[in-house]
């Protein structure tokens, strides 16, 4: 396999190569979307969350055990990754809270690993589940924001059905 | 018998050490040229090196200087500017970008050579389609750089970054993780050939499943980006001007891509 000489190709091409700053660029196709969404919603929620926790928060990496654990001994299915924890029927709303602030984090952070778009689903996806789930609001955003990011989410080509299913359910519960 | 880039593109055993040359940063060169200390020369002068198509390409293209003759004037420029005199010492960041920088001695240095020829009657006129008083009147105006020379300049970043990432999936023993990058990325982005069906890149490099193909993708996309950054570091002086010098080499070739269809 021989590599296209970067001496002849258009501009315009080379371009493409250069990540763009806001990271709304071309540089992940929706197939590759949705192969880091489901990446992230199979990875373990301990690993991740384990570090997140801000001064407005009680919870501390500790907490991200004693929730597992308590989520553990209930009865209910397994609850160890973020899938799990979105689609659980009564997830504990302090990880939805701490799965919200990991998404925020890697959302404003230009050279996060996660793509915007897929932290911006996790975002939304955690308040939603929040909400339908637990009848909790964890967002301080009003309903007309939380409407618009839901359908964001919703309507994109490379979100699974439960997940969009799960957006729809939230976008009932809005006024 | 070997010309002075010749030999200076060859590797020394310094160069042979690790990822060619992380001791050179532009940073450093201008805190020594504050300091009056001496920097990393080698170094510098692969640096130098690596971005001498882009000086060419002004030579050529923006100058309108023969291209045998923009080759001497560019060795001359290395020697003189960069073995002979100290570039440290004509560092100042308030000059602005590296890239910039670069130009600014050139051009100081095309007419400076030009009005030497001239003074010994070698036909300096024959250099260029310009005058000595355009090419003064260009050097004294704007110094935003030509077309020319920041696509050059962009082409060979990329070239460097592209070479880099293949060298270090080799050393580290994954060519799967490169393999994937070429076809999923390099061969559509580059030739604009139809990205390899996911089920093939399992079959090909042997992935069990299609997920862990899109996994690998993702770890190469990642493994490109802070490569590529690392080699605009290597000129810039800070994580806001590598996002800067990116942001403006993008927009310069999709620009100068539009505009040359």
């Amino acid at each position: 396999m021989l590599t296209p000489n970067i001496e002849d190709t258009d501009p315009a091409r080379l371009a493409e190569l250069l990540p763009a700053s806001d990271r709304e660029d071309k540089l992940w196709e929706p197939e590759e979307l949705g192969g880091v969404l489901r990446h992230q919603l199979a990875a373990p929620i301990e690993f991740d969350l384990g570090g997140v926790y801000s001064a407005g928060t009680e919870a501390r990496p500790t907490r991200v055990e004693y929730y597992l654990k308590q989520a553990a001994s209930s009865p209910g299915p397994e609850l160890n990754s973020f899938a799990e924890l979105l689609y659980h029927p009564s997830p504990p709303v302090e990880l939805l809270r701490l799965t919200k602030q990991f998404a925020k984090a890697h959302r404003n952070q230009p050279h996060s690993p996660l793509p915007r778009e897929v932290s911006t689903i996790l975002y939304f996806a955690s308040i939603a589940a929040a909400l339908v789930r637990c009848q909790k609001r964890i967002s301080e955003l009003e309903d007309a924001a939380l409407r618009d990011g839901f359908k964001w989410s919703r309507d994109q080509s490379w979100v699974d059905a439960a997940l969009r299913a799960l957006f729809a359910d939230g976008l009932k519960l809005l006024s | 018998m070997l010309t002075l880039t010749e030999r200076m593109l060859m590797p020394t055993e310094s160069d042979q050490h690790a990822e060619s040359f992380p001791t050179t940063q532009w940073s450093l060169v201008s805190r020594a040229g504050k300091q009056g200390l001496t920097v990393n020369s080698a170094a510098l002068n692969q640096l130098l090196i690596r971005y001498l198509p882009a000086l060419r390409a002004h030579l050529v293209v923006t100058k309108r200087i023969a291209p045998e003759r923009a080759d001497d004037l560019l060795q001359s420029f290395v020697a003189r500017k960069f073995l002979e005199e100290n570039l440290a010492a004509q560092a100042d960041r308030a000059r602005g970008k590296f890239r910039t920088f670069l130009l600014t001695l050139l051009d100081r240095f095309v007419i400076s050579e030009f009005r030497r020829a001239a003074a010994k009657k070698r036909g300096a006129e024959r250099w260029s389609n310009l005058t000595l008083e355009q090419l003064e009147t260009q050097a004294a105006g704007d110094q935003r750089p030509s077309d020319a020379y920041d696509v050059t300049w962009a082409r060979q970043l990329l070239s460097e970054a592209v070479r880099r990432m293949e060298a270090e999936c080799r050393s580290c023993g994954r060519p799967d993780i490169w393999g994937v990058f070429q076809c999923r990325v390099l061969e559509p982005t580059l030739a604009g050939a139809t990205p390899l069906d996911y089920s093939e890149v399992v079959t090909r490099f042997g992935f069990r499943s299609p997920s862990q193909a899109a996994n690998v993708l993702i770890t190469a996309k990642r493994m490109f980006e802070r490569i590529l950054r690392a080699v605009v570091a290597e000129y810039a002086v800070s994580e806001a001007e590598v996002e800067d010098e990116i942001r403006d080499l993008r927009v310069i070739l999709a620009r100068f891509g539009a505009g040359a269809r």
